[in-house]
């Protein structure tokens, strides 16, 4: 087991958005979350990296040493300990370059495999920038200058700079074009067979689910309607109670 | 010492009165308008030059507040509306200049010297209740501002006008969907706000001297009991000026001379510890700031 | 983990070394200055120069993290009474004491970080809050009032001739720049950028942004109060009426605003350009002086918000159509 969340309950002043959500991520498994939209699939990704604290419940990292509370945890430290993410709103900093935005991930990595001096910080980013395939030409471009496609693999090569052992997409594929979002999901397989990294990856886009994913876990309402293969997941009838509705009869 | 109590109390009834269009203004239009304190001294400052004119005290407060509240609405219309969509700091610098300008403009104008009105049978007048003797005019004071209190309270809650205010608070985009005239209602929201804060001032220059350069303590005050009670909350407001009031005059008596650094001190302290207020805040304030 | 970052500046790539070349050229054309000018002349460098390094200061924390600080002149006012205490009342060494007022003011800044947790319009009224709290504490307190228990302020010998202050402004003046450049280029300094658009992303990436806060809050304090150090033996006399003004706290923000938030050159060149208009404008129009201030304040924030620089910057965008892109970070 590489992540354990364990019950987790959230709510924002009366409204209950997160209800005893558990499931569990093994290593070097790409998991989906997916469910209709106002589930709470950020918020849950969001107590995950430390951003809220759950009202009840715990989340644990497993890594080589130790076990990890991440629902006490803060979000840098989090980080630090090789939980990379990606964000529903695009977040880089449009003033900076392609580079320097990947170069912020790389500064603040995991803090077991540290990549000192500057020539070493250097080759890191360009790999990484790499793994992802963004054009050696647009490295050095404003952030700002460039299309939708690219920044979300800037944000996908800062998670990766940070030397993560799990990483949580959210919603990377909205916004792109069929094309760019099989270009992105290969990416990420083949970033996770190469590194043996963890996937949390939310998305939308159930082709793109399907491809990636080898199990699935469906939330609706703040709540887990299922929890297993991503075949059986849109043959269970509450699965598809809960995207298409109730069949009339 | 509940003799204490109770005159700072009454005193503290200005700072709500100052500091409810302040709420307002920061829980709608989610700005902080440093030119708040301006309204306050200008209400004076006209309240003492209509009188000199040989207006009656009621009228003059009547029409030197109508006028501030068209200054309100000139500002915020010319300037206001302009920098509203970038930074709020933008405007924080922005009515900061506005303050300067007015400050300067009011100097030649009306010349530097502070107002204090006095009138006859009523400034010296006191009441006595239960044995203790209080000021007149600061019992006045005390109940306008209550009569405010309900009175805002009515057309906050119980009108159309109202309504939308709150509608555009809670969530802007909403409102201008739903068709509702924004702009209007925040030209609305700033006449009140000049409106209410120049009757504080214009009452407040029959009590107490006022200065030119007095505007920066008032919008600090009304700033302080705004966050005290929670940006938004009108009830919260009331009763953290009521607060303000006792610890400012108690201090005043116990460590003379400090009791300006107390109130800087105890709004550091708030914030520090409750940014919020110690009542709840009610408009989605928290999304502005 | 340092990165040879150039240091951006809304829109105007600026190498680090070309920006220490620049500066170092420029306090050494400063220097040659005294033999020629007469006293008043180098008084007035002085101060602009005064001006420039609170500017400088503030544009830390307000420009580089967007922390705007509507109080920075509390510490300006902190380092100045510390110096006053440290040489009057305890006769410590003269240039001991100069630092000693930078250090008494970062060291408030420590005390005061958690008011750094505030988001942006509550900072502001707190630092705000705090430079009145501390005027009227240093205003009433015997110890700080000055001497004697009645003085109301301090009285300074003449110590050192105009020329000489100039010289110590002008190496403050470069070693400000040189730690400014040191911090903007160290990993602190680049976290900045992350944060200041978005505190949670850069968190979320792992950056600690408590500690690049309170590290640029400290760096800003200390050259305020050392500034104020300066400023104090300078004027010979200081009071909590001149020195905690709250005219010290709203001019670093408009010439770091006029000149542009965010860069390293912008409040040198707003500092430059705002106090030739103040200057002008006190000689000739004395008595609207702070009006047309106001207005000018005005002014920039409708039609300049983003600054000089960003303005200069796209004018010479203009004519310059093609520039050969040259990369921004040059690790090696």
């Amino acid at each position: 087991m590489m992540l354990d969340v364990i019950d987790i309950s959230k709510s924002f002043g009366g409204l209950s958005v997160l209800g005893n959500v558990g499931f569990g991520l093994k290593s070097g498994q790409i998991k989906g979350v997916i469910g209709p939209n106002g589930a709470g699939k950020t918020t849950l990704f969001n107590i995950i990296t430390g951003v809220y604290r759950p009202d009840s419940g715990q989340v644990h990292l497993y890594t080589n040493e130790s076990r990890l509370s991440l629902h006490c945890m803060r979000p840098h430290r989090i980080a630090r300990e090789g939980v990379g993410r990606t964000f529903q709103k695009p977040s880089i900093v449009w003033q900076l370059t392609v580079f320097e935005n990947a170069l912020l991930g790389a500064m603040n990595q995991h803090r077991r495999q540290p990549v000192c001096g500057r020539k070493k910080l250097k080759e890191w980013t360009e790999y990484c920038l790499e793994a992802v395939s963004i054009d050696p030409q647009m490295w050095h471009s404003e952030a700002s200058k460039v299309p939708i496609a690219v920044i979300k693999k800037i944000e996908f090569a800062r998670a990766i700079a940070l030397a993560p052992t799990l990483v949580l997409f959210d919603e990377i594929c909205s916004g792109l074009s069929r094309m760019e979002t099989d270009e992105l999901t290969a990416l990420i397989m083949a970033y996770r067979e190469k590194e043996g990294v963890s996937v949390l990856f939310v998305e939308h886009d159930l082709r793109a689910v399907k491809n990636v994913c080898d199990e699935v876990v469906v939330i609706d309402f703040g709540r887990v309607i299922f929890d297993g293969g991503i075949h059986d997941a849109f043959k269970d009838p509450k699965v598809i109670e809960a995207y298409i509705g109730e069949e009339r009869a | 010492m509940l003799y204490f109590l109770i005159m700072g109390m009454m005193k503290g009834a200005v700072f709500a009165l100052a500091g409810w269009g302040f709420s307002i203004i920061l829980g709608i239009l989610g700005i902080v308008n440093f030119n708040h304190g301006i309204f306050f001294v200008l209400g004076g400052y006209l309240t003492a030059a209509l009188f000199a004119l040989g207006l009656p005290p009621w009228l003059s407060i009547l029409c030197g507040s109508v006028l501030v509240g068209i200054y309100a609405v000139g500002v915020q219309r010319l300037l206001i509306s302009r920098v509203m969509s970038q930074s709020h700091m933008m405007v924080l610098v922005l009515t900061l200049g506005v303050a300067i300008v007015s400050r300067e403009v009011m100097g030649f104008f009306f010349g530097h010297d502070e107002r204090f009105l006095v009138v006859s049978g009523i400034s010296d007048r006191t009441f006595s209740f239960f044995g203790y003797i209080f000021p007149a005019l600061d019992v006045i004071m005390l109940l306008v501002s209550v009569s405010v209190f309900f009175l805002f309270y009515y057309l906050f809650n119980h009108t159309a006008a109202g309504l939308t205010l709150r509608i555009i608070g809670e969530n802007t985009e909403i409102a201008k969907i739903l068709g509702l005239d924004v702009e209007g209602s925040y030209d609305l929201a700033m006449f009140f706000c000049g409106l209410w804060t120049a009757m504080a001032g214009s009452f407040t220059v029959f009590i107490l001297p006022i200065g030119l350069h007095q505007d920066a303590y008032w919008t600090i005050m009304s700033f302080l009991v705004v966050i005290m009670g929670g940006a938004g909350n009108l009830f919260g407001t009331f009763i953290s000026a009521l607060i303000v009031g006792a610890i400012l005059f108690i201090s005043s008596i116990y460590v003379s001379g400090y009791s300006d650094a107390v109130i800087y001190l105890l709004l550091l302290i708030i914030l520090l510890c409750k940014p919020t207020g110690l009542f709840k805040s009610k408009m989605m304030v928290e999304k502005r700031i | 983990m340092k990165a040879n970052r150039a240091i951006k500046a809304k829109g105007v790539f600026i190498n680090r070394n070309r920006y220490m070349l620049l500066i170092l050229l420029a306090g050494f054309m400063l220097c040659l200055c005294p033999p020629f000018l007469n006293t008043y002349q180098v008084k007035f460098l002085s101060f602009l120069l005064i001006n420039i390094l609170i500017a400088c200061s503030w544009n830390l924390i307000g420009g580089f993290c967007n922390y705007f600080s509507f109080g920075h002149g509390v510490f300006f006012g902190i380092g100045a009474y510390a110096f006053a205490i440290a040489w009057v009342r305890f006769g410590i060494y003269f240039y001991l004491s100069l630092i000693l007022g930078g250090i008494m003011s970062a060291g408030v800044a420590l005390l005061m970080s958690p008011i750094l947790r505030l988001k942006g319009l509550n900072f502001a009224l707190a630092t705000l809050a705090l430079l009145e709290a501390v005027r009227i504490i240093f205003q009433k307190w015997g110890f700080t009032r000055g001497l004697k228990g009645f003085d109301a302020g301090w009285k300074f010998p003449m110590t050192l001739s105009d020329q000489h202050f100039f010289y110590l402004i002008v190496l403050v003046f470069i070693l400000m720049q040189i730690s400014l450049v040191g911090f903007m280029a160290s990993r602190y300094g680049f976290a900045s950028a992350a944060f200041k658009e978005d505190e949670l992303m850069a968190r979320g990436i792992g950056i600690n942004t408590t500690v690049c806060k309170i590290l640029a809050f400290i760096l800003s304090a200390f050259w305020a109060g050392v500034t104020g150090a300066i400023y104090a033996p300078m004027i010979t006399y200081i009071s909590t009426q001149s020195i905690f003004g709250i005219n010290w706290s709203i001019k670093p923000i408009v010439v770091s605003i006029f000149g542009g938030i965010g860069s390293l050159l912008g409040p040198i060149i707003g500092g430059i350009i705002l106090n030739a208009i103040d200057h002008f404008l006190w000689e000739r129009f004395l008595e609207y002086h702070t009006l047309i201030y106001g207005i000018l304040l005005i002014a920039i924030v409708l039609f300049l918000p983003k600054g000089f620089m960003d303005y200069k910057d796209r004018l010479t965008r203009l004519f310059q159509k093609k520039k050969p892109y040259r990369p921004i970070v040059d690790l090696d």
